[in-house]
């Protein structure tokens, strides 16, 4: 669909909204891009550059605020969230360790919602959804804008947790908010130490569903993209989760996969009805599910167990395992040991990458879930989540850099690329151009003449 | 009609224990001394458990709720209950969460092995604690030593004054451990026993160690195969370059390297 096509989408009336644009391959509608897979459709993506150089680096845009949250890509659009503390020397803690304390900030913030121009960096518009005092703490690296807005090219959503759902034309127009209550999301075992919400909002058909768990009453809901009417509402037998849903459309039907600590979960797309459960997992989930090869594969990686799944698409029930067995009608393959803590797994190729907050990158065949390598990439620690493009992964790391690995059943490393500063949201990307956003900065890169 | 009435009658009980217990839990959570004394006079278990099991007086010290912790043990509340997921003793959290008043009031309770509670105590460098510890208990000689070698290490010298009064030992002078050895230890190690990874070392000539999620800490040679961290009580032994027993608590783990350096 080219750029005039959406243009006229975008004039059309509420009611018409319900007919949303077409995404074209070059867009990133959400966290991880479409169905979260991680996946660009650059045939010629960057593979090398040096962003403290200005190397290959198209543009660079200065974001205020502290945010994981990851860029996401529409048309000629790139938009963001942030939420910016009036206490300046509040940052992010980076690195390896184990400390359960969460930052409380009450100083007054402003969470707001971005749309820069793709090709220049140029802000095109800026929207102050919420002003106010966090009503919840953040975990030292987190902040209080983690969840990745999303967008099907009419409508932009943002959810900020304890903070409401806000969605807004793609000009910046507010078309509705919603309160979702209290977002407590932290620490299973002491509920002071409030890590905030992180599970990002997810678009199907004319809805956005938003997954909120919670120390009590968590649920999944759906509203309406026209006007924020709840459209279906499922409770969760869940404690804190912060792991984005993701929708797996099969032969008969879609459902919505989520991560849990209690148990992995499918619900109905449309109704939200639960559809299987699947269990043992680990007492804090923050993984996204990723899908293809007719499997949907579920990581996570804090005790009791770190387990890695590999879902039959349109499995029903209770698919836990029995004793003692690792596979069934349902479950491809599983390990309970393996799974991954912040950075969701990729699907690419004939693999299944899980990389480690330490660095440490496994590989698996996705089909048997054999382990084909493991190794240690260079950087110390790593919470966002790998992406991928014309045959390479992309892992960023906390120090900064961009590790280029080339994707395949052996491990082959390619290059190492400094930002400059600390990454900690997922790269986006916009075809050719990789968005990645530093802890202050968005940085556009691309293959210029000459670069590679 | 009077067995059916007995049984509405139990069930009440049974629902209305429940309640006051998680009042219990929440109260002392949150250091309300008033609820907590109301609700253990309404017959509150002071052992009631959360689903991981931490007590009240567990999640009073966890969050340092002096009064309340008092209170509970004055009632009798086990000090040296554990939780049931990470099997962590109470002082184990109240020390990482620096909360000093409670866990000396802990300590003073506790019946806890004192070269365990000395181990955990010496490390946050708190004289006064390693001092409660000392009149409560009297620790083995080696577990003073060792205190006493890491206190030394980390310039703690009030520390160090009070274990030296203790008893302890001078230490041993150093094992040199020839760089190239120490090159070929380092590596990342797993273990099918425990859902962490080791990361191994060099910096400045010391070999150190860091687990997911932990902060390094370096190892002291005590032969060409053998390394200690004291503070931990940890026991570090190579088979051969590419794996090691670690020794820590009574427990052994056996770690095999997955990843060169």
């Amino acid at each position: 669909m080219n750029r005039h096509a959406r243009i006229s989408w975008r004039s059309i009336a509420l009611g018409a909204m319900a007919a949303a644009s077409l995404a074209s391959a070059a867009d990133w509608p959400q966290f991880r891009g479409p169905s979260a897979s991680g996946v660009g459709s650059g045939a010629k993506p960057p593979v090398r550059w040096d962003a403290t150089k200005g190397t290959n680096v198209v543009w660079k845009a200065e974001i205020p605020g502290l945010a994981v949250s990851s860029p996401i890509v529409w048309g000629d659009r790139v938009y963001v969230t942030t939420a910016i503390s009036s206490d300046s020397t509040q940052k992010f803690r980076t690195g390896l360790y184990g400390d359960t304390d969460s930052v409380n900030d009450t100083s007054r913030h402003q969470w707001k919602v971005m749309a820069l121009d793709k090709l220049t960096g140029k802000l095109l518009w800026q929207q102050t959804a919420h002003e106010g005092v966090p009503k919840t703490k953040r975990h030292p690296k987190s902040s209080q804008a983690s969840p990745s807005p999303a967008t099907n090219g009419s409508v932009v959503v943002a959810y900020f947790g304890s903070e409401g759902l806000y969605a807004y034309s793609t000009d910046g127009k507010l078309l509705w908010q919603k309160d979702l209550g209290l977002q407590n999301a932290g620490w299973f075992f002491d509920p002071d130490s409030e890590w905030g919400a992180a599970s990002s909002p997810v678009i199907y058909k004319n809805s956005v569903i938003v997954l909120c768990d919670r120390q009590k009453d968590s649920f999944i809901a759906a509203f309406d993209l026209k006007d924020g009417k709840e459209l279906w509402r499922t409770a969760r037998a869940e404690v804190s989760t912060w792991g984005t849903p993701t929708v797996v459309t099969g032969k008969d039907r879609s459902e919505v996969v989520t991560n849990g600590s209690k148990a992995i979960r499918g619900y109905d797309a449309d109704t939200g009805k639960e559809l299987w459960t699947l269990g043992p997992n680990s007492e804090i989930a923050c993984t996204t599910p990723v899908t293809g090869q007719g499997l949907i594969f579920v990581t996570a990686g804090y005790p009791p167990v770190q387990p890695i799944y590999a879902i039959r698409i349109g499995s029903t029930g209770n698919l836990t395992l029995a004793a003692g067995k690792d596979s069934s009608d349902a479950i491809a393959w599983s390990k309970q040991r393996g799974g991954t803590y912040l950075p969701s797994p990729i699907l690419y190729g004939d693999q299944l990458y899980a990389l480690g907050n330490n660095g440490i990158l496994t590989a698996y065949d996705a089909k048997t879930g054999n382990r084909l390598y493991q190794q240690r990439i260079e950087g110390d620690s790593f919470v966002a989540s790998p992406v991928a493009a014309a045959g390479n992964l992309y892992l960023a790391s906390e120090d900064g850099d961009v590790f280029v690995v080339k994707a395949g059943p052996q491990y082959e490393f390619v290059a190492k690329n400094p930002i400059g500063e600390p990454i900690l949201a997922t790269p986006a990307w916009a075809d050719d151009t990789l968005i990645v956003r530093g802890a202050t900065h968005l940085f556009a890169i691309r293959n210029q003449e000459g670069g590679q | 009609m009077h067995r059916i009435a007995i049984l509405v009658f139990t069930a009440t009980l049974g629902l209305h224990a429940g309640d006051v217990n998680e009042d219990l839990l929440e109260a002392s959570r949150v250091g309300d001394l008033a609820a907590v004394q109301a609700l253990i006079g309404k017959g509150a278990a002071l052992e009631t458990k959360t689903a991981y099991g931490q007590t009240p007086l567990y999640l009073a010290a966890m969050n340092g709720r002096e009064e309340v912790v008092r209170f509970l043990l004055d009632k009798g509340a086990n000090p040296d209950v554990r939780d049931s997921f990470y099997h962590a003793s109470v002082l184990d959290f109240v020390l990482m969460r620096k909360h000093y008043g409670v866990a000396t009031i802990l300590i003073r309770k506790g019946t806890a092995n004192p070269d365990r509670v000395l181990t955990s105590v010496a490390g946050t460098g708190n004289a006064g604690l390693v001092e409660a510890v000392l009149e409560a208990g009297k620790p083995s000689q080696t577990t003073l030593d060792r205190t006493y070698e890491a206190a030394l290490g980390e310039k703690q010298t009030d520390v160090a004054a009070l274990l030296k009064k203790a008893g302890a030992h001078e230490p041993a002078p150093a094992f040199v451990v020839d760089a190239k050895t120490i090159e070929t230890y380092t590596g990342t190690y797993k273990s099918d026993q425990l859902p962490l990874d080791i990361k191994a070392f060099v910096k400045e000539g010391t070999l150190y160690f860091q687990g997911t999620g932990q902060p390094e800490f370096a190892l002291k040679p005590k032969s060409a195969t053998r390394f200690e961290f004291a503070p931990a009580q940890v026991e570090v032994e190579f088979e051969s370059a590419s794996s090691f027993v670690l020794k820590q608590g009574g427990a052994s783990y056996h770690f095999k390297k997955a990843v060169t350096q």
